[in-house]
Order: structure tokens, then C-alpha cells, then sequence
């Protein structure tokens, strides 16, 4: 119970530090607000008096005018309160606009996930069966060059084979007859790191000596793999599918963009372009939030995955 | 509790281990001179002026004449990725000598401080460690705008962590060592001890984790200038050449496969050097303890 408080606690923390870390990076932005207002009346010309009269009024609006902790406390009371701002571009408000285009992106983030699991366990398996032996230098090699190739490379080469071989589509809604493309690239882009502390782990459960007792009693090697040897395997690559998950959000950016998937990185990648920076907000937070409550997800897993964790963080606490 | 003899390969023929070590080591040492004598000597060794247009004809698919290609303005496209390596290099390497400096720096200090300081420095450096660098970068050029100065700004900003990380641990092991507790004993100072204890191990693994991270930094800046975050055309820099390739990459995908194979090479390159690296050092550690 102590352990539940204090990992909420750290994790409604961790969001505070990030969210001023992004207040700060939009109250840097170059020019204000009012400067972006004031451009934008229309080409009638204010006297300088008027101007300041105008400037003063919507700073004190804004709130722009108040002390950068009232500002800060008056900032994260609206984006807790679902009031993101507008987009410059679309005119819509940017939550709306955001929550529209999410579902597009788990489903590709979700999509390339399991793809991953499966090439990563596949070739972890292989790997592992015997340390050093020809099949796991060859995953090795593969692995290694495949950390190498650019995903904008590999998603430009599969959309030319696909379009050419078998119609596939690049316009259009997200639908199921879109997302294996943009998916297996997402996949594999992921896949090298995590086969290698996959394989790593397993290597090393193997030889621990209830592997070796269990082989020892008679379970077939199958039997001993599953029940002795996957689980305590999967503690160090559940951390790592944390980081895979972040690489997962960053990937996405350019996956969207290579397969225009109307999804959020897509959307944040054309505001960026147009320097809408309420929807650039938008993103950073919901992204930064995603990655925090993730990670804290997979130290939870982690622990009923493997129990020992949580014997031996007592025992350093 | 681990068995040796179980997982091992002993009574087994034993195969050429490839892809490890010395060899692998040599591999991308190798590579990487050649990518990098190649963008250095590209004045002599490109055939056509990077920036003359209609050298060729225009989107061109690679042929005799022209091996990557041509690009919408009769560019040539090899000229073109053989001189942008020079912008590229030079800048991710200035960038990378940036980032080792300061966690380098925030490592040392850290390690040296007390115990209470140490650990909220520790978990600070965690903090941004786990961060994906590629948001911060985006929020970064989201307020700049878009340029190769921005992105490497971004980068700037959350790259020094993992340097952090390591120069951190590696200084307090390096500290708990028997001959650095003797020579504290013995009245040392701390720059005493930095020199002779803790400097010599800092090398090795900071080499491993300076090309492991360069690679992942030029594979991230090139991603990012690919979605026009970059260096803007119409430079001859690879990232440039990539924004421009983005939006014919349908009609001409020849356009990409140039500066995105120089990408691929430099990080595989640079990837071997790092593994093969880490590999050797590990073995001469362990030929060290036995």
C-alpha cells in the first residue's frame, strides 16, 4: 500500500516537473501573444499611445501581466481543465483536435508494438537457444545492421514495393487495409534493441540452476523454457519496452509522416511547419505525459512479473 | 547461482565468432574513415559541381553517368551527398564534442559531491535520460522554426544525460576502488584522485558510448530534417537533401535512397565501432579480474 502511494506520488511529480519544464519552453518562445495579435489587426496603423493602451489590457487578460508563478498556476489550471487553446491553423480547439487524431495513433503505436514482440521474441528465441552458435551470429549481424537503417529509408523503400506490387494506398482515412505498412516499418525500427536484452536474458535464465534443476527432474526443455525460464526473462525487456515505447512515439513522427497516417505526430509535424504553437504545446504535453505514465505502467508490470523486484528494493531502501 | 558449463558451447565445435570484437571493431573503423576521407576529399572526388543545375537530366533514376541520380533540378545527386557529408559531419561532431563536455562535466560533479547531493543528482540525470530526446527536440524547433541550429540546439539540451549517467557511476566506482580509498588515506586531493584514479577508467566507456550515441544522433537529426525540421534547402547537406526528397519521395524515391544510404552507412559504421568497442574492453576487463 505504501508502495502504491509512493509510486503515484512520484509519478504526479515527475508530470509537475515536466509541465514546468514546458511552461518554460512556451513562455521562451519568441515574440508574445499580443505581438501575434497586434500583427495581425489588419494593416490599420495604431497610434504608439493606442498600441500600449492594447497591449496592456490583453496582457492583463491573458494574465501575461502577473508574477511567472501565478502564470504558471493559471497555465496548468487551464490545460488540466481541458481548455488547450486554438489551433492557428484549423480554428479549432486544439484538445478537440488532438483527442480526433489519437485513436489513429494508438492503434499504429499498438499495431507496431506487436509486431516488435513477435520479430523480437522470434529471433531472441532463435538466438538463444545456443550462445555463439551460427544462428545467433546471424541474428546478431542482422540486428546490427537493422539498428543502422533510417526508418524515413526503410518506410520510403516498402511504400514503393507495396504501391507497385500490391496497389497499396497511401490516401485516405486510417483503416485496417492501411495500417500493416506504416506498422511493420514501426516494428522493425523497434525490434534490434529489443531482441538483443531479450536474448541477453534469456541467455542468462538459462543458466541459473533452476533451470538446471528443472531440466534435471525431467521437464522437456520446452517446459522448462516456459514455466522456469520465460518469466523471470521478461523483467529486464518489460524496462526496456518502456524505452521501446518511447522510440515507439518518436518512430511514429516520421512513420505517420513517410505514410501520411493522419494521426497526432502527423498533425504536430505540419504545426511545427506553420508554427502553430498551441497545437506544438498540445503535443509536447501529451507526449511527455504518455512517456511518464508509460514508464510508471512498466515498473508496475515489472513487479508482478517478477516479484523479486520488489523483495530487493526493500532490501536497498 | 549461474552454471557456467550449462548455456555455453563447451564439447561443441566451436565457430569464428562474427560480428564481435577486434573484427567488427576494425569493420567500422574502417567504414567510417572511408565515409569520412570521402566527404573531406569530395571537391576532388564528385563528379559535378554539387550546385550546378541541369548537369544531367532532370528526376533521373541512377544510372552510368549519374549513380544516385539526379534530383528535379538536374543536380547531381552523388556530388550532392559527397559535399553535404562535410556540413553534416562537421556539425553532429561539434554538437557530439559539446554534449561529452558538459555531462562529462555534470558526471564529475555529481559523482564527487556528497551522498545526499549525489542521489538528486542522480535522479535528475535519470529523469532526462528516460525523456525522448526527439520531443524535446520538436518543442525546440516548434519555438525556433525549423534549421539544422535548431535541431542540434534541441539536442544540445538532452543529449549530455546519458554521458551524465555513465561518468557518474564510473566516477564512484572508480572512488570505491581499493588504490583510490589508499590514496585518500595517503592525504590525495581531489584533483589528485581525479587524475590518477578515476580519469584513466572514465576513457574507454565514454569512447563506447560517444559512438554509440553519434550514430543515433545523426539517425535522429536526418529523421527530423527529413520532416523539414532540419537544415532547409536548397543546401547540399544531407538532411536538406532529404526535406526536399520528402515530397517527391512517391514519384522519385531515388531522391531519399542517396543521402539515406550515406545516413545508413555512417551509423552502421559508427554502431561497430561502439559494439566492437564495448566487446574489447570487456574482454581485456575480464582478462584484468581472472
Amino acid at each position: 500500500m505504501r508502495a502504491a502511494i509512493r509510486s503515484v506520488a512520484g509519478t504526479v511529480g515527475m508530470l509537475l516537473v515536466a509541465s514546468i519544464v514546458v511552461f518554460a519552453m512556451v513562455r521562451s518562445a519568441p515574440g508574445d501573444p499580443v505581438d501575434v495579435q497586434l500583427g495581425e489587426s489588419g494593416g490599420i496603423s495604431l497610434s504608439q499611445e493606442d498600441e500600449d493602451r492594447i497591449r496592456a489590457e490583453r496582457l492583463a487578460e491573458l494574465g501575461l501581466d502577473r508574477s511567472l508563478p501565478e502564470q504558471y498556476a493559471l497555465w496548468l489550471a487551464r490545460m488540466v481543465g481541458g481548455d488547450w487553446g486554438t489551433s492557428y491553423r484549423t480554428g479549432q480547439p486544439v484538445l478537440d483536435e488532438m483527442l480526433d487524431r489519437l485513436p489513429a495513433s494508438l492503434a499504429l503505436g499498438a499495431a507496431g508494438f506487436g509486431v516488435a514482440v513477435l520479430l523480437a521474441g522470434g529471433l531472441a528465441l532463435l538466438a538463444s537457444r545456443r550462445p555463439d552458435g551460427p544462428v545467433d551470429q546471424v541474428v546478431r549481424l542482422v540486428t546490427l545492421a537493422t539498428v543502422a537503417v533510417p526508418s524515413f529509408l526503410l518506410g520510403t523503400l516498402a511504400l514503393q514495393v507495396a504501391t507497385g506490387t500490391t496497389g497499396y494506398r497511401i490516401a485516405g482515412p486510417a483503416s485496417l487495409d492501411r495500417i500493416w505498412l506504416p506498422a511493420l516499418v514501426l516494428g522493425i525500427a523497434v525490434t534490434p534493441t529489443m531482441s538483443r536484452v531479450l536474448r541477453a536474458s534469456l541467455v542468462a535464465e538459462r543458466g541459473r540452476l533452476y533451470a538446471a534443476a528443472a531440466l534435471a527432474r525431467g521437464a522437456s526443455p520446452g517446459r522448462t523454457l516456459l514455466r522456469h525460464v520465460l518469466r523471470p526473462a521478461l523483467g529486464p525487456v518489460l524496462i526496456l519496452g518502456g524505452l521501446a515505447f518511447a522510440s515507439l512515439v518518436t518512430g511514429s513522427i516520421i512513420t505517420e509522416a513517410v505514410f501520411t497516417w493522419p494521426g497526432v505526430g502527423l498533425f504536430a509535424v505540419d504545426a511545427i511547419a506553420a508554427q502553430d504553437y498551441p497545437v506544438v504545446q498540445a503535443y509536447v504535453v501529451l507526449a511527455t505525459a504518455v512517456v511518464v505514465l508509460v514508464n510508471r505502467g512498466v515498473d508496475l508490470a515489472g513487479r508482478l512479473v517478477d516479484p523479486r523486484q520488489d523483495v530487493r528494493a526493500e532490501a536497498v531502501a | 547461482m549461474t552454471v557456467p558449463g550449462l548455456s555455453s558451447t563447451v564439447g561443441r565445435r566451436r565457430l569464428p565468432v562474427v560480428g564481435r570484437g577486434r573484427g567488427l571493431l576494425t569493420a567500422g573503423a574502417v567504414l567510417l574513415s572511408i565515409v569520412v576521407l570521402a566527404t573531406l576529399s569530395a571537391p576532388w572526388l564528385a563528379p559535378f559541381d554539387p550546385v550546378a543545375q541541369g548537369v544531367g537530366p532532370r528526376s533521373a533514376p541512377p544510372d552510368g553517368e549519374h549513380w544516385l541520380g539526379t534530383d528535379r533540378f538536374g543536380r547531381d545527386t552523388a556530388s550532392r551527398v559527397l559535399h553535404g557529408g562535410q556540413n553534416t559531419l562537421l556539425q553532429t561532431g561539434a554538437t557530439m564534442l559539446a554534449v561529452i563536455a558538459i555531462g562529462a562535466a555534470v558526471g564529475i560533479a555529481v559523482g564527487l559531491a556528497g551522498p545526499r547531493l549525489d542521489d538528486l543528482g542522480r535522479r535528475l540525470v535519470d529523469g532526462v535520460v528516460a525523456f525522448p530526446a526527439v520531443i524535446v527536440i520538436l518543442a525546440f524547433v516548434g519555438l525556433r522554426g525549423p534549421s539544422l541550429s535548431a535541431v542540434l540546439g534541441g539536442a544540445l539540451l538532452v543529449w549530455w544525460a546519458p554521458f551524465a549517467r555513465l561518468t557518474r557511476s564510473l566516477v564512484r566506482s572508480a572512488l570505491a576502488e581499493s588504490s583510490a580509498v589508499a590514496a585518500r588515506a595517503l592525504g590525495a586531493g581531489r584533483a589528485h584522485l581525479l587524475r590518477t584514479e578515476v580519469g584513466p577508467r572514465l576513457v574507454g566507456p565514454l569512447a563506447v558510448l560517444t559512438a554509440v550515441e553519434a550514430g543515433q544522433l545523426i539517425a535522429t537529426v536526418a529523421g527530423l530534417s527529413f520532416l523539414g525540421m532540419g537544415a532547409q534547402p536548397p543546401a547540399a547537406e544531407w538532411g536538406a537533401m532529404l526535406a526536399e526528397a520528402r515530397g517527391a519521395a512517391l514519384t522519385s524515391p531515388h531522391l531519399v535512397l542517396g543521402p539515406g544510404l550515406a545516413v545508413l552507412v555512417t551509423v552502421f559504421a559508427l554502431t561497430c565501432v561502439g559494439e566492437g568497442l564495448r566487446d574489447v574492453l570487456d574482454r581485456s576487463a575480464q582478462a584484468v579480474a581472472s
